[in-house]
């Protein structure tokens, strides 16, 4: 029981990072590697921040910003500097291992003896692992909430404009990359938010933390798609957060069949591409079955003549 | 001048290839009163587009364009959208596919606008969207609530059109909004696009390659080769003129 409990609240805190991806991914339409950076810089930051003696939820406030401005690095290098996209991110994610190692002053970093969002009285007055189910769901319904309402302002109408049709955004007047490097910041604050969080319900910060989370957060997004279906842009946003409380169930169950932690990133890389191949074989199955009601009829077709 | 819809003077475009410099639109000049609908005929590379675009501010060019007596020679194309609207020939171009009729009609409606946080009011414009895409007696006032990807082209293009009078440009740019359509809905598109100038009093330059659109539709026809505006009828001599004259300039 405690298993899936714990699943349920890694799920939660991992499915901020996934929310964040899906602004940059989906609505956005592009790549960002910039993740795989931010998401160790705010667990980096968050850490750092609290060892110095500052509260556990500010230094959760210092990691989101501290996230905001890696995305907005990537997105000066995009917009204004010509990189492409996905290098604009490798470059960002790289120099960020270095600045996180300093942040840190040291490769890792215990909250080992040191106040932590998690030994919060309240939240250590629940059972075990509910901790984190409490702080996720929290966070998600805030964090969804905050998104679903900006979505539906002129803002956040022309922010998924320039996502959906660049072209037609610009010649409405919509300052796109004004819109991208909006989005970018968002998504990665998002993204630090959740690694200053994953720190603190781990104990720990890691530079070596954010190999493969995008993964992770693509895992999220694409579950939440192939498992709802067709949703709105809101509900997809609360998709992606089960997506992830999914994902942690399919990890469970794969560590369960005999799998040990070093497998874990070849794990994550597998679902995810069994995930992204599911439409494809779901279309070549449909189309096989329509050719094959084709043919019964033309055959019937065929004998009544 | 200042009472002119679009000034243009001296528009020069040139781009280099290869180190050779080619000169693709050759310091055109073109006043435009305002009301007027004027249909530009040419060949491929005659600079139809090319002048589009310079007017448009999506390409580098020297020269100045006034519109509506504002100077928005140093303005960006964004920034220019606050007085040009434009059709594409592409109907996927026009419209956002993943976001609804309503929406992108709400998009539309804060042309050139500042983007704020204040609530779209979707519901509150419902019975006034409705309304305006009843017009084109295509069934896409029933389609609000569709994303646009899932229309047809003819759909498509008219929202486009509608979605490019919202705020009733200074100048209203189409380039080959028909192209791409069948003849019978390419007639029907063409048919309300005149009808949605006239009523709305708005200034267009339409870029077509059919013939008898740019001799029915229009009160000022103008014909470009290589870069130079190489006739220009007004109303009266429009009137006149027959598909023969014009066939000499695409000998």
């Amino acid at each position: 029981m405690s298993i899936v409990v714990s699943a349920i609240g890694q799920g939660l805190l991992w499915g901020i990072l996934g929310i964040g991806l899906f602004l940059t991914f989906r609505v956005l339409d592009f790549p960002d590697m910039t993740v795989e950076g931010s998401f160790p810089l705010g667990a980096s930051v968050s850490v750092a921040a609290i060892t110095h003696g500052v509260d556990p939820l500010l230094s959760l406030v210092l990691a989101f910003g501290a996230g905001m401005l890696a995305g907005l690095a990537t997105g000066l290098l995009y917009t204004k500097g010509k990189v492409p996209v996905l290098l604009a991110g490798i470059l960002v994610m790289t120099a960020l291992y270095s600045i996180n190692q300093h942040i840190l002053g040291r490769a890792n970093l215990s909250l080992l003896n040191q106040p932590n969002l998690f030994k919060n009285k309240l939240l250590a007055a629940l059972p075990p692992y509910f901790d984190s189910v409490f702080v996720g769901v929290g966070a998600i319904i805030v964090i969804a909430g905050l998104l679903m309402w900006f979505l539906q302002t002129n803002l956040g109408q022309a922010f998924i404009a320039t996502g959906d049709n660049e072209i037609m955004a610009q010649s409405l007047g919509v300052h796109t990359d004004a819109m991208k490097n909006m989005g970018l910041m968002v998504a990665n604050g998002l993204v630090g938010l959740s690694g200053g969080l994953i720190a603190q319900n781990n104990g720990y910060a890691d530079v070596n933390q954010g190999i493969g989370v995008i993964v992770i957060g693509l895992a999220a997004i694409i579950i939440g798609e192939v498992v709802f279906g067709e949703l709105t842009l809101n509900q997809r946003l609360i998709a992606t957060a089960l997506g992830s409380i999914l994902y942690r169930f399919v990890l469970l169950i794969v560590l369960g069949l005999g799998f040990g932690d070093e497998d874990l990133k070849l794990i994550s890389a597998v679902v995810l591409a069994v995930m992204l191949m599911v439409p494809t074989f779901e279309q070549r199955f449909k189309m096989k079955q329509a050719l094959k009601k084709g043919l019964e009829m033309t055959k019937e077709a065929d004998s009544h003549e | 001048m200042s009472d002119a819809a679009v000034a243009i003077q001296n528009l020069q475009v040139t781009v280099h290839q290869q180190n050779q410099t080619k000169v693709i639109l050759d310091n055109v000049d073109l006043t435009i009163a305002p009301g007027d609908f004027v249909t530009v005929l040419g060949t491929n590379g005659a600079g139809k587009s090319t002048l589009f675009n310079a007017i448009a501010g999506n390409l580098p060019a020297t020269g100045r364009v006034q519109l509506a007596g504002v100077d928005v020679t140093t303005m960006s194309a964004i920034q220019r959208a606050r007085y040009i609207a434009r059709v594409f020939q592409d109907p996927k171009l026009g419209t956002a596919g993943r976001m609804t009729v309503a929406e992108n009609l709400v998009l539309a409606q804060h042309r050139g606008e500042r983007r704020t946080l204040a609530g779209r009011h979707l519901e509150a414009a419902r019975p006034r969207l409705k309304k305006e895409a009843a017009q084109f007696g295509n069934g896409l006032e029933d389609l609000l609530d569709s994303p646009t990807e899932t229309l047809s082209g003819g759909q498509r293009q008219s929202l486009a059109l509608l979605m490019a009078v919202q705020k009733d440009p200074a100048l209203l740019l189409l380039d080959e909004h028909t192209a791409a359509l069948d003849p019978h809905t390419s007639a029907q598109l063409m048919a309300l696009t005149d009808r949605v100038i006239k009523e709305r009093h708005l200034t267009a330059l339409m870029i077509t390659h059919r013939m008898d659109d740019a001799l029915k539709y229009g009160n000022r026809l103008i014909v470009m080769e290589s870069g130079h505006l190489k006739a220009d009828y007004n109303a009266a001599s429009k009137a006149k003129l027959q598909r023969a004259d014009l066939l000499e300039f695409f000998d």
